[in-house]
């Protein structure tokens, strides 16, 4: 009994997850890791987020195999004093473009099971509000000056 | 700010005469921490700014004694700094974005001087004394640059170097967070000269040209 209704459970799990996969309309490019400094347990990623549809969305979660957990961070200054901040949500409204730069918003890579190297991909996958997931590669540089 | 004072003297006389002199005694111990706390926040917001005006007596307001540990696990005070002209900057390990940027941008700017750059010492202060240690401290400043000196210590030693530079810092605690907390500060880029004296900061996105270029007039 107990095992069906497990069997059951997983079965409807399953079908939300593939009816959820559905198609969006962001795109990515300009996705990169700046490649942190030695025994760093953190890296910042940045891309930039295009919205090519009529509707709004929003970002509101990231993920990677390689670290234990990727936030979504916002660097704030207030006068002289800065301040970093985790957000849940990055509102991606339609028919524009949203940055992820070096002192603003950043995907952050915490926890990171292996040096990153230089040149290397790794991949993040980024949830949407709408459901939608793009699975993306960023590839790992060093900082420009 | 007058007024509340004022008006907690006058409660303050009152209650002597109605009540016992005991409970008089709690109560104006009360007010008078509310009145030192509300000087406190009142004082704060000018503690990390030091502009032109800390240094118009021609005396550095920032900068002075340090009681540290260097990421080889040495003790170490400002004494080792002496006779170099000296970039120091405040962050924190876990700073993904901003701390290797501005520490970048030094590194660099040290290096634009060629032959003259072994005058200036790049140096890190942490201010989140508790997760970097020296053994974490050592692979990341070197790989900045080879003579960047990191430094950490007790919380109340990293304090007092806060203290002397006028670094703002606030442990902030992030529950959702996986980092757990994180580490709000002022971030500016100090030169210090080759006595120990405070010349000038910068702010943490300076551009490296005007960074090597301040640098330029002070080296020979």
């Amino acid at each position: 009994m107990l095992r069906s209704a497990t069997a059951f459970l997983a079965a409807c799990l399953l079908f939300t997850a593939s009816a959820d996969a559905g198609e969006t309309s962001v795109d990515v490019s300009e996705s990169w890791v700046a490649l942190p400094p030695d025994a760093a347990s953190v890296a910042a990623g940045y891309m930039k987020l295009s919205n090519t549809g009529e509707n709004d969305l929003a970002l509101i979660s990231a993920s990677s195999d390689c670290c234990d957990v990727v936030e979504l961070h916002e660097h704030v200054m207030d006068g002289d004093k800065m301040s970093m901040r985790q957000t849940n949500r990055v509102s991606l409204p339609a028919n524009k473009m949203v940055a992820f730069k070096p002192g603003g918003l950043h995907l952050m890579l915490i926890g990171l099971k292996q040096p990153l190297k230089e040149g290397e991909k790794v991949e993040i996958t980024l949830g949407f509000e709408d459901a939608s997931q793009i699975v993306q590669p960023f590839t790992v540089k060093p900082r420009s000056r | 700010m007058r007024i509340a004072i004022i008006y907690g003297f006058t409660w303050l006389r009152n209650a002597i005469m109605k009540r016992g002199i005991m409970r008089s005694l709690i109560i104006g111990i009360a007010v008078l921490i509310v009145a030192v706390f509300a000087a406190i926040q009142w004082l704060a917001p000018q503690h990390f700014t030091p502009g032109p005006a800390d240094t118009v007596s021609g005396k550095a307001l920032v900068g002075g004694p340090l009681s540290l540990v260097d990421h080889d696990g040495q003790p170490f005070t400002e004494k080792r700094l002496k006779g170099n002209y000296s970039l120091v900057y405040f962050g924190f390990t876990h700073c993904p974005d901003i701390c290797p940027t501005s520490l970048l941008t030094i590194s660099h700017a040290i290096n634009a001087l060629e032959e003259k750059s072994d005058q200036v010492v790049p140096v890190f202060i942490s201010l989140d004394p508790e997760r970097d240690t020296p053994e974490k401290l050592k692979p990341y400043v070197s790989s900045f640059h080879p003579r960047m000196i990191g430094l950490t210590g007790s919380p109340e030693q990293v304090k007092q170097a806060a203290d002397a530079y006028k670094v703002y810092f606030s442990k902030v605690e992030t529950p959702e967070s996986a980092l757990g907390y994180l580490v709000d500060h002022s971030g500016f880029i100090y030169l210090m000269g080759p006595t120990g004296e405070y010349i000038t900061h910068f702010p943490h996105n300076v551009a490296e040209q005007s960074l090597t270029a301040t640098l330029r007039q002070h080296v020979h």
